[in-house]
């Protein structure tokens, strides 16, 4: 494998199969790519395509059953994978999956307390992550539930780069978002990569993200491919 | 320390759904701590009425019919008439030895016996001696002593005191038809004082009126308590010849005389009970007898047949005998048809061997004695077999090593008061030995019960027990049905929130301390604070079912072993009509080590579904998850 400092992630031949006592299910066959900082990318492709379950294997939720997965060169399977996730690699949602009992504030500064950060320090810094992605102060005390869809996902992409990693996964951001908030959370996505060198990896139906993406990647029965480069 | 303070704020933000855990798993610990204390405490009460109750039963040989008896009395000049209860063969215990009738002691036909009195000194019976005399006398005048006849006084050959006489009266009272005295001739007699005519008109000489008494004769049994045959007539009189006291005849009156001698007195007692069990003494039973000093005979002396008494208060008073002391028992004939009260009253048959001899120890050996009882208020109940003598000695009947088959002086039917056994507490012990009993299809043997209160004592607790199984039961259901609905809420539910927290980098420990914590929290809460409600709830219970459940001790002999350690006062509440109430029976105190046992089980029974649950939140796929809620 030729190395590449700007190649944050690499599949290497990956393939993936669901076993159940019954059957087993290939959802990923041989992928090869590479993930780079500072782009964004866009996987699109039909559902159970198996553009989720790459996303997992990409977040480190899983390994794959064949190939290799690599992050700066490094098999994904020999890391520590709470500690990948904590440190580098954060996912945001459709369904944005914020602590509903936690406010704004602590949901941003939750993983933070979990890099063991100073409260006072994580407070600021979640201050200022807030601030990045343009939610006003007024929100910071509030509940979750109390928020409208595209602040929620705001808050999500904070609490997402809170943790100071460099890849930012997110399945279906712009899902439940009318589409000026898809507007500008594509916008904040895409200055997150190409300002702040952030790898960031969507995975999309949407057509708009996708068109806003540097990289388009579609897949195809668990077969990847590229559609635009 | 903050995955802990983020789970507590998440709890105290839903504060309805925290407390209602807590409020709900805090009332059913305290259902399960509250029934796992009341059927502990139940269990330890009925195994201690256990100990301290006796079920016995005693035995008696019902008379095949009864006849009407003559008696004449010679001041009336007229018969009276009696009811007499006439037995048939006497009925051996052996047919008590069945099989399934599971006897803790006994059967026992006891014997009490007689001992030689030494030098001890007796308690005698209230009023005096009654005079006893075997004398030589003749009448002033040939006469028939249908009525008081006068006699001159010639030789006292035995007398409980000196009569201190020349002429007294003499009257065959009870006889219809008496045989003429003749003037010139000496007659030996026994005689005792004690019944009188109206005779007011002969002033202070009517007082030396005497009766005719039994002369030698022999109720000895062999072994199996046959009559042996015997040539003693039992006549009261009989006509002094010149060399009578080198006959047979003569010999006999020299050896009744003999045994009076040995015995002290004809009305004097030293009668020594050999028993297997106290408790199957009706007095010692119904706590008539209680322990005064020391100790009363243990199992092990029983079995043993350590050589160790029990001695009345009376007794000791008057020996100046002390726990500890010895006493030295001689034994000389067995009493099987009597108890010793009755047998010192002289209500009994002859004192003489079958062949006219005296009866010889048979048993001699010093014992020590081990405790001193003492007698409360006597009640004539069951008749005065039932009561003590009063100086009867209690000893082991193991500790008779020496047979008394030949030292056998009365034998007769099983009586309430010489025959019993004690089997198992409980109705169903006693219902099942009247089965058996009927079973064997023995008449003429009827079986008397008692208790002291304890079927019905066992019964309340074994509702109480049963109250508190269901209660237990309830608890543990509802409990069960809680933490497994509150851990559903508060883990399983909580799927995602674990999804996201391993999507955000926590480690799959992380994330089951997160959630453990909160559960943590209400349920170390609630298992206290179900714990210490159960107790105290259980604590209540048991003290109101000691107060509904007090028992008179009138009918509570088991309070015999109870009143070992501790003064009536102690144990009793006096009541109005007399009867006393224990109180100090019923165990109140309930065991907080059970309320700790149990709160600790629904303390672990939460945290180990809590555990079951985040162990099925943790196989699930986060990313999976996830995307799934969000379309």
């Amino acid at each position: 494998m030729e190395e590449n400092l700007e190649k944050i992630i690499e599949a290497v031949n990956v393939s993936y199969i669901y076993q159940t006592k019954y059957q087993k299910t290939k959802a990923l066959s041989e992928v090869n790519c590479s993930f780079e900082r500072g782009k964004v990318y866009a996987i699109t492709g039909k559902s159970g395509s198996g553009k989720s379950t790459f996303l997992s294997l990409l977040a480190g939720l899983d390994v794959p059953t064949e190939g290799m997965l690599a992050v700066e060169g490094q098999d994904m399977r020999k890391m520590n994978r709470d500690a990948y996730r904590l440190n580098r690699a954060s996912v945001i949602y459709q369904a944005f999956h914020l602590f509903p009992l936690l406010t704004v504030m602590e949901n941003v500064m939750f993983p933070m307390e979990l890099q063991h950060v100073a409260a006072k320090e994580a407070k600021a810094r979640a201050q200022e992550y807030l601030a990045k992605v343009g939610l006003p102060e007024t929100l910071y005390k509030k509940m979750p539930g109390m928020i409208s869809g595209g602040e929620q996902q705001r808050v999500a992409i904070a609490r997402a780069i809170a943790a100071g990693g460099e890849i930012l996964l997110a399945d279906e951001p712009t899902g439940n978002l009318d589409s000026q908030n898809e507007k500008v959370i594509v916008d904040l996505l895409c200055k997150l990569a190409h300002e702040d060198n952030y790898a960031v990896i969507v995975v999309t139906h949407n057509e708009a993200v996708a068109a806003a993406a540097d990289v388009v990647y579609g897949m195809s029965d668990g077969v990847l491919s590229v559609v635009r480069e | 320390m903050r995955i802990a303070r983020n789970t507590l704020t998440r709890l105290i933000r839903t504060p309805v759904k925290t407390a209602l855990f807590l409020l709900l798993l805090s009332f059913t610990a305290a259902l399960v701590c509250a029934g796992g204390s009341l059927w502990k405490l139940c269990g330890d009460n009925m195994r201690r009425f256990e100990e301290i109750f006796v079920t016995i039963g005693t035995v008696e040989q019902t008379p095949e019919r009864t006849e009407q008896r003559a008696v004449w009395y010679a001041d009336e000049e007229d018969y009276r008439y009696y009811n007499r209860a006439v037995y048939g063969e006497t009925i051996s215990p052996d047919v008590l030895d069945f099989e399934g009738a599971g006897y803790l002691s006994g059967p026992e036909q006891r014997a009490y016996y007689e001992a030689l009195p030494q030098d001890y000194l007796f308690k005698e019976r209230e009023g005096g001696l009654w005079q006893f005399m075997v004398v030589e006398a003749s009448p002033l005048e040939d006469c028939v002593p249908a009525g008081p006849v006068k006699m001159e006084l010639k030789n006292v050959l035995y007398s409980t005191y000196p009569p201190n006489v020349f002429y007294f009266y003499l009257c065959d009272h009870y006889n219809d038809s008496p045989e003429p005295l003749y003037a010139d001739k000496t007659y030996v007699m026994a005689l005792e004082d004690g019944h009188a005519h109206d005779w007011d008109e002969n002033g202070a000489e009517a007082k030396f009126e005497y009766e005719p008494l039994e002369g030698p004769y022999s109720t000895q049994a062999d072994a199996d308590g046959k009559r042996l045959p015997t040539d003693l007539t039992g006549n009261w009189i009989a006509e002094v010849t010149p060399g009578f006291y080198e006959t047979k005849e003569g010999q006999d009156w020299l050896r009744l005389c003999e045994e009076c001698v040995l015995r002290g007195s004809k009305h004097l007692s030293f009668p020594v009970t050999a028993t297997e069990d106290l408790n199957l003494v009706m007095a010692f039973y119904n706590r008539q007898a209680y322990l005064a000093e020391g100790e009363l005979l243990s199992e092990e002396d029983y079995q043993q047949g350590n050589r160790v008494c029990l001695i009345s208060a009376a007794f000791a008073r008057a020996n100046g005998f002390q726990v500890g002391d010895s006493l030295h028992l001689a034994l000389r004939y067995a009493n099987y048809a009597t108890s010793a009260n009755l047998g010192s009253m002289g209500n009994w048959g002859g004192r003489l061997k079958a062949d006219g001899g005296v009866y010889e120890v048979f048993e001699e050996s010093d014992y020590t004695i081990k405790g001193i009882y003492d007698v409360g208020v006597s009640t004539l109940e069951g008749g005065e077999g039932y009561l003590l003598e009063r100086n009867e000695v209690f000893i082991p009947t193991a500790s008779i090593k020496n047979s008394n088959e030949d030292n056998i002086a009365y034998y007769g039917p099983m009586k309430g008061y010489t025959t019993s056994f004690r089997i198992p507490n409980g109705s169903e012990s006693i219902e099942n030995y009247k089965r058996l009993w009927e079973a064997q299809g023995v008449d003429h043997v009827e079986i008397t019960f008692y208790d002291g209160g304890y079927s019905k004592l066992e019964g309340g607790l074994k509702n109480m027990q049963t109250m508190s199984a269901v209660l237990l039961t309830a608890g543990i259901v509802s409990a069960v049905c809680i933490i497994i609905f509150f851990c559903h809420l508060f883990i399983t539910k909580q799927k995602k929130r674990t999804a996201i927290e391993r999507c955000l980098g926590m480690t799959k420990a992380a994330c089951a301390s997160s959630l453990l914590a909160g559960v943590f929290v209400i349920a170390l809460a609630g298992s206290m604070a179900g714990g210490l409600a159960g107790q105290f709830f259980a604590g209540q219970a048991a003290a109101q079912m000691a107060s509904a459940e007090t028992f008179d001790t009138r009918f509570s002999n088991g309070e015999v072993q109870f009143s070992m350690e501790k003064s009536e006062e102690e144990l009793t509440d006096e009541n109005a009509d007399g009867s006393s109430v224990a109180k100090s029976a019923y165990l109140t105190e309930t065991d907080w080590r059970i309320s700790a046992v149990c709160g600790g089980l629904v303390f672990l029974f939460t945290m180990g579904t809590a555990f079951v649950g985040i162990y099925g939140n943790l196989r699930e796929e986060p990313l999976a998850l996830l995307s799934d809620a969000g379309k």
